[in-house]
């Protein structure tokens, strides 16, 4: 059964926090060799934004995961994502059909890529209207932020790509 | 009679030889060179193997490692789990997003001349113990280098 | 009433190709290259599957190569492709008993022959006791080999100890027993290699009797200096059956009179073949059938306690998945057909034929149903994992490599949509073969066709609801 934000306790809603990150930068990790193997310089140049996107969210996962840890220690949790109401889940390419498709439309990799970023954003506002702690909120608050800089870059990706598409 | 055309007659001394050779090569040429090809690749820098597990099932293993300051070493961390696990060691700056089952991933370090101890860690959910699944990098003085 | 000498009724099961009447076969397969080369191929296979299953310790077995080539490729191709195709033309180029006949030879490719002596030896060269001279030393390693199958077909180590074994197994019974003695009555590949072979489209025959019953010196047994005399132990000249021919092409190089000939021919030939049929081969077709059965539960099925079972979660599952896995193969099994068989023999009416022999007959029906079981739970291993081969090709130890630039080929399911219509179709092709078999060996063991027409039928319904309940167990 999911959970309503208002009953995550702290360490759970970090814990999900980490795990977006995380989910995030695989995501675009994978998405950064797919678009390598096609070997073009408009795919190359899509890998190589998409591998710096994977790396800040590693960072980001990484801020959170110490933060947890000094906050909470290796407290077990098993919250994630899915287990949260009114987050929309977020569509993921599995490797094999990554694979099988081949070359994969630029735009659906970065419709996935807006809807990872989208989700993680609307998370992070929802924590930082409901964390009590100072110190958390304002790291939500800071994360809001980026994930809202990584919305703006891959809308501005794909609407340069639209008058392409409409044009050719 | 038979017609003894018939039959052919076995390979000769060279015969021989070129199966020793084809053997051999099949055989200790093939461990010989996958070896060397191994060495070759590692020669320069110590290769440190970290197994990766769930905490339940292992965790880190080594889950502390003891390296000289200075020491240029690779860290291979090998997913020996059946799902996927990440590593990030953000004070040297290295890190990747997934390992899947059975791979290895490579990271090149020269361990810092300061500092005492690096956190390393997952990072990818493997587990709900999965805040659990880190180990530490343990910074000796230079002089205890291998 | 229907044609037993054609298959369905069409195919004419005297009919045969001979592939050996194309000069270039008939000299490949009088080289002594051949099979060696292909021998060496796959020496070179096997020691990087020993290396990679040696050091790649504990590992997840997905990307082992020696797993992944051992029981996803090899397992897939030996049932789907050669066996049904080319009979044992594993045992021609399998290296495993490689080191004990080089022993035994004291030579790689060439032969040590002597004039008075004949063909030379070294080791004791002692003949296998004659009652066990049969396949039930293979039934039983074979079934208990697959108690360990969690072990040896996920744990890299645990593939390593089997292959080890076996080689340091035909070493010894190399030095101790003639020839092929190892293969013949010990592998546990060798034995439902030798069974389902009697399916298989090609055989070794001599093309003319008449020629061999008048040549005394009989190269193809005793040896001569082209070549040595059988090393199945077997006489070429007499050959009938697939059975225990492990088709290692000795006697075309020592035939004087080139009369040996590789043929093509129709499916399921040697199943009519009322030679030396025992209870052993019944039991290796009930074995078979069987660990299909359980191996597809334990392995693809979703009874998640069954797969804690056999990998040895508690000991007390363990025990219990051992026990029940040989009370279905030896018992259930057996006891659940020899009912069928009784009905038949019964519906048969009064006849000369024993229960036994019937039993022993009608047990090759089991022989397509059997290997179509086996097809079928192949499609569900190399469909789902044939692209983890990509993988270890680039990558055969695990130690980072990417020697042809596939070492981050992602794992990729292909035509798993389809699997279950491959399933289905592969039943019903093994159970038409098996319908059509049943009515001939009903023929063949009653004579009068209105008995063997009664006596068909339980054994047709028998088949059929066998492909019935694999069928269930296949799709879900």
């Amino acid at each position: 059964m999911k959970r309503e934000f208002a009953s995550l306790e702290p360490f759970e809603a970090l814990h999900v926090g980490i795990f977006i990150e995380e989910r995030n930068a695989r995501i675009y990790e994978n998405f950064a060799h797919i678009f390598a193997e096609f070997r073009d310089a408009e795919s190359e140049a899509i890998a190589c934004a998409f591998r710096e996107m994977a790396a800040e969210e590693r960072r980001h996962g990484s801020t959170l995961q110490q933060r947890y840890v000094e906050r909470f220690g290796t407290r077990s949790c098993s919250l994630t994502d899915q287990d949260i109401a009114d987050l929309v889940e977020v569509p993921e390419l599995t490797d094999g059909e990554m694979f099988i498709l081949g070359r994969i439309p630029p735009e659906k990799a970065l419709e996935v890529a807006l809807g990872a970023e989208r989700q993680a954003r609307r998370f992070y506002l929802r924590l930082t209207e409901l964390t009590r702690d100072p110190l958390l909120r304002s790291l939500y608050q800071e994360f809001a932020e980026f994930e809202r800089d990584h919305e703006e870059f891959i809308e501005q990706k794909l609407a340069e790509r639209r008058p392409a598409r409409e044009g050719g | 009679m038979p017609p003894e055309s018939n039959l052919q007659p076995p390979p000769g001394r060279w015969g021989s030889v070129l199966a020793w050779v084809v053997v051999l090569a099949a055989t200790v040429f093939t461990i010989a060179a996958a070896l060397l090809y191994e060495h070759s690749r590692t020669a320069e820098r110590r290769v440190i193997e970290i197994r990766a597990q769930a905490p339940e099932k292992g965790n880190f293993y080594p889950q502390r490692i003891e390296l000289a300051a200075g020491e240029r070493v690779r860290l291979r961390v090998r997913n020996i789990d059946t799902v996927g696990h990440g590593f990030a060691l953000p004070a040297l700056n290295v890190g990747i997003a997934e390992i899947k089952p059975g791979e290895v991933a490579d990271f090149d370090i020269t361990v810092p001349d300061e500092g005492s101890e690096y956190e390393f860690f997952c990072t990818v959910w493997c587990s709900e113990d999965h805040m659990r699944m880190r180990g530490q990098l343990v910074v000796l003085p230079a002089q205890a280098r291998r | 009433m229907f044609r037993t000498d054609r298959l369905f009724g069409v195919i004419p099961l005297a009919w045969r190709l001979e592939l050996t009447g194309y000069p270039i076969v008939r000299q490949l397969l009088k080289s002594r290259w051949m099979p060696f080369l292909l021998l060496v191929f796959n020496l070179f296979v096997f020691t990087v599957i020993l290396l990679a299953t040696f050091i790649g310790g504990v590992g997840a077995g997905n990307y082992n190569f020696g797993i992944m080539i051992i029981w996803i490729l090899w397992w897939v191709v030996l049932m789907m492709i050669l066996v049904p195709g080319l009979a044992r033309f594993w045992c021609t180029m399998c290296p495993l008993p490689l080191f004990g006949e080089w022993l035994q030879r004291l030579t790689l490719v060439g032969v040590r022959h002597d004039e008075k002596k004949g063909n030379l030896f070294i080791g004791f060269k002692k003949r296998w006791p004659k009652s066990l001279s049969n396949m039930w030393v293979m039934n039983f390693l074979f079934l208990g080999t697959t108690f360990f199958s969690a072990f040896f077909t996920t744990r890299p180590v645990g593939t390593f100890i089997l292959l080890f074994s076996i080689i340091i197994l035909s070493i010894v019974l190399s030095v101790i027993y003639h020839k092929r003695t190892f293969c013949l009555y010990v592998c546990p590949v060798s034995g439902f290699q030798a069974l389902y072979s009697n399916f298989a489209m090609t055989e070794v025959r001599v093309k003319d009797p008449t020629i061999c019953q008048a040549h005394k010196t009989k190269g193809c047994v005793v040896g001569n200096a082209s070549g040595y005399g059988c090393p199945w132990l077997l006489l070429p000249y007499k050959f009938t059956r697939n059975t225990y021919c492990g088709m290692c092409f000795e006697c075309f190089k020592t035939c004087e009179y080139d009369n040996m000939a590789l043929n093509l021919r129709p499916p399921g030939t040697d199943l009519l073949v009322d030679e030396n049929r025992h209870l052993d081969e019944a039991y290796k077709a009930f074995i078979m059938l069987g660990i299909a059965v359980t191996f597809f539960m334990s392995m693809q099925g979703p009874w998640g306690f069954l797969k804690d079972w056999v990998n040895m979660a508690t000991l007390p599952g363990y025990f219990a998945f051992i026990a029940l896995h040989a009370a279905w193969c030896l018992a259930v099994i057996p006891a659940i057909f020899l009912v069928f068989v009784w009905w038949a023999h019964r519906r048969a009416g009064p006849s000369e034929v024993s229960l036994k022999k019937s039993y022993i007959n009608f047990s090759y029906t089991l022989v397509p149903l059997g290997l179509a079981a086996w097809v079928a739970f192949s499609w569900g291993i190399i469909l789902p994992n044939g692209s983890y081969i990509l993988h270890i090709l680039s990558d055969p130890f695990a130690w980072g490599w990417n020697l042809l630039g596939t070492a981050h080929v992602p794992w990729t399911p292909v035509f798993t949509g389809l699997m279950p219509w491959l399933e289905i179709v592969t039943m019903v092709a093994g159970l038409l073969f098996a319908l059509d078999f049943a009515y001939k060996l009903a023929v063949q063991t009653y004579r009068e066709p209105a008995a063997a027409g009664r006596a068909a039928f339980p054994m047709m319904l028998c088949l059929t609801l066998a492909t019935a309940g694999l069928t269930w167990l296949f799709i879900g």
